[in-house]
């Protein structure tokens, strides 16, 4: 009996010791919480910035201005503390500033932390009754200037920059400079070369061993009878060598030397990555102006009309 | 019972002071992070990239780090920066026991480099694949010294021969070609941002330096970009930047919908701050357009020539080899410092 009584005494006793400690735990338990909570939305805002400056430039568009885009990076900084269950109302006074250092601007955001339990500021009074929390973030200053874009430069303008699609400009579509462009072909007399331009209209041209001029034979229907190649065709832009053991026909030449196409129908490329070591790496590493490509069989040599053709380079062909 | 209750308020305020300590490590490595990544943009600026990298750092110390220091270390050579911080954590209740302080080190490395931006051939999303004007968004995938276009030619026609039936956009020396007029729009990995120097680098290939004009373009409304074709959004608004191209000449080109506009030959540095226009000023670009001069002209060995007939080559057209955004920062592991 007496044992049960002492039991009993010692379970009463237990019960006030609980019951004089247990409002501290709670206290101490709510301050716990609270503080661990304060770490939540003290790193969220410094998260919340770090990811609201970072993608900036989602809320860049032209002509926005460094107030705009600060609203910006505000709302989306709001935004991502929502998100993560934090408290955005106006008393938590979010705020969002900048300072431009050179090329880099630091953005910085103020949040005011209002404690949910007021019991333990009740017992504890050096608990403070509101924290201020605050976080930084570098961006490039670009990131803050307005953009101020061409008005008239919208992508269908310049979708539509050529008016015609299907006709690009050049010797194909533009006859003014079609007349520019020659084509010279040796024949199989030695020596000899017929000189034909875009319309296939024939001149011959005597290559003349001594003075390596190329003289024309057409002495009575050419205007210009009498001159020499170069100085007939100085104003003549570009020129066309096409040397081709087969008998080709003119239209034949002439898309080869334009389309430089081979007889499967392929490119073999154009200007700029003829294979030079076909025709003379030595006048090519020299004049770097001139190309030469292998057409079947044969070669077509492009010639710009500066430095002059010389005979050692009509006699390569 | 009281005996548990004192150990109990002893873990508490072992998890109080731990918390403390870990958010100002955090904050620590953010700051540290953020003042090298901002030095390394400095690299072509001309700026001491050392006091860069201080000021930003003191500039970023919150109210729990004010006493925080910085060691700077910088590798001009390699455009690499190392900040390495360091912070005497106050705890609160260790401090009862003895232990006032806590100290906290963070270091982080930044590189400034150029990234080329690339596509595998199947990574080009073409509007058309056979239509001479219609090229298009150029996949988003960037890495380093990889060329635009195929990794061998494809099959392709004669404009001159073939007519209407024409392909261009057919590689060239490792390039893309346009085409006579044609274009092609690049959405960038990631926004080319004005920062000091020049900010972009366009190779054209061959030895003859054909003309092209260069657009910088941005989403006119953030909101509803651009995605693809047929998928526009609102739009994207551009400006010229040809003129504020380096290393090689610049000249007008007369269009047919744009008027007169600046376009540059052969490869060259491209400073986006620049723009062609007396009051347009952009910092920013999220698109590249580069469309071709529609003209047979181009320099050769430092002079212009016309080149009559080129624009009827299968590969006509401006040969862009690469594209590269200078500038580019990123972190890298403190151990790669130097390396």
């Amino acid at each position: 009996m007496n044992r049960i009584i002492e039991l009993k005494k010692r379970r009463a006793q237990q019960l006030v010791e609980f019951l004089l400690v247990a409002p501290f735990i709670i206290i101490l338990l709510g301050i716990l919480v609270e503080y661990a909570y304060a770490l939540n939305v003290n790193m969220s805002l410094t998260q919340g910035l770090k990811a609201a400056t970072a993608n900036m430039y989602y809320d860049v568009k032209p002509g926005a201005t460094a107030a705009q885009i600060k609203s910006a990076v505000l709302s989306n900084l709001t935004t991502y503390l929502d998100d993560n269950k934090i408290a955005v109302d106006a008393q938590n006074s979010i705020a969002v500033n900048y300072v431009s250092l050179g090329n880099t601007t630091v953005f910085t955001a103020s949040y005011k932390y209002i404690p949910a339990f007021t019991l333990p500021m009740m017992y504890v009074r050096f608990l403070p009754s509101e924290m201020n929390f605050l976080a930084s973030s570098a961006v490039p200053t670009a990131f803050i200037n307005t953009n101020t874009y061409d008005a008239t430069i919208t992508t269908a303008a310049l979708n539509n920059i050529w008016s015609t699609p299907t006709a690009p400009k050049g010797v194909y579509n533009v006859p003014a400079d079609q007349g520019n462009m020659i084509f010279l072909v040796p024949t199989a007399t030695a020596n000899l070369y017929d000189i034909k331009d875009w319309g296939g209209n024939l001149e011959t041209y005597t290559l003349n061993s001594s003075d390596g001029e190329l003289y024309t034979s057409c002495a009575t229907t050419c205007v210009d009878s009498g001159k020499n190649f170069k100085t007939f065709y100085a104003l003549k832009k570009n020129i066309i060598f096409v040397h081709d053991s087969g008998a080709d026909g003119w239209a034949n030449i002439v898309n080869r030397a334009v389309g430089m196409e081979d007889s499967n129908g392929k490119s073999r490329g154009n200007y700029d990555n003829l294979n030079v070591s076909l025709y003379n790496s030595d006048v090519v590493s020299t004049q770097p102006e001139k190309y030469s490509v292998s057409v079947s069989g044969g070669k077509v040599f492009t010639y710009v009309s500066s430095p002059a053709l010389s005979v050692d380079d009509i006699s390569k062909l | 019972m009281t005996f548990l209750f004192i150990v109990f308020l002893a873990f508490s305020a072992f998890a109080v002071d731990g918390a403390i300590v870990l958010t100002d490590r955090v904050k620590l490595q953010n700051i540290t992070e953020a003042s090298a990544l901002a030095a390394a943009s400095e690299f072509n600026s001309g700026a001491d990239v050392s006091t860069a990298a201080t000021n930003i750092f003191n500039a970023l110390k919150s109210q729990r780090l004010e006493s925080a220091t910085s060691v700077v270390a910088v590798d001009t050579t390699k455009k690499q920066v190392r900040v390495t911080s360091q912070y005497i954590s106050k705890p609160i209740f260790l401090s009862f026991l003895g232990v006032t302080g806590i100290r906290l080190e963070a270091k982080s490395c930044a590189k400034n480099e150029a990234l080329n931006v690339k596509s595998n051939y199947t990574g080009v999303n073409w509007v058309t694949s056979s239509a001479q004007y219609q090229s298009d968004i150029l996949g988003t995938d960037s890495s380093i010294n990889k060329p635009l276009g195929p990794a061998s030619p494809n099959d392709f026609k004669s404009a001159a021969y073939k007519g209407a039936d024409v392909r261009y956009n057919q590689i060239e020396s490792n390039g893309l070609s346009l085409g006579p007029g044609g274009y092609i729009t690049i959405k960038l990995p990631e926004p080319l941002v004005d920062k000091p120097g020049n900010d972009l680098y366009i190779e054209e290939g061959g030895s003859a330096k054909e003309g092209y004009m260069v657009f910088a373009g941005l989403d006119a409304n953030p909101g509803k970009p651009y995605v693809k074709s047929g998928t526009e959004g609102d739009g994207i608004k551009w400006v010229n930047i040809s003129c504020s191209a380096t290393g090689n000449p610049t000249l007008g080109v007369s269009t047919d919908g744009l008027g007169t506009q600046k376009k540059i030959y052969g490869g060259g540095n491209f400073d986006i701050g620049a723009t062609c226009g007396g009051t347009l000023a952009i910092s920013m670009a999220k698109y590249i357009r580069i469309v071709d001069d529609n003209d047979e002209s181009a320099y050769i060995g430092g002079v212009q020539y016309n080149i009559y007939g080129e624009a009827s080559s299968a590969t006509a057209g401006a040969d862009i080899s690469s594209v590269t955004v200078l500038n580019h920062v990123r972190l890298i592991p403190p151990a790669d410092y130097g390396s």
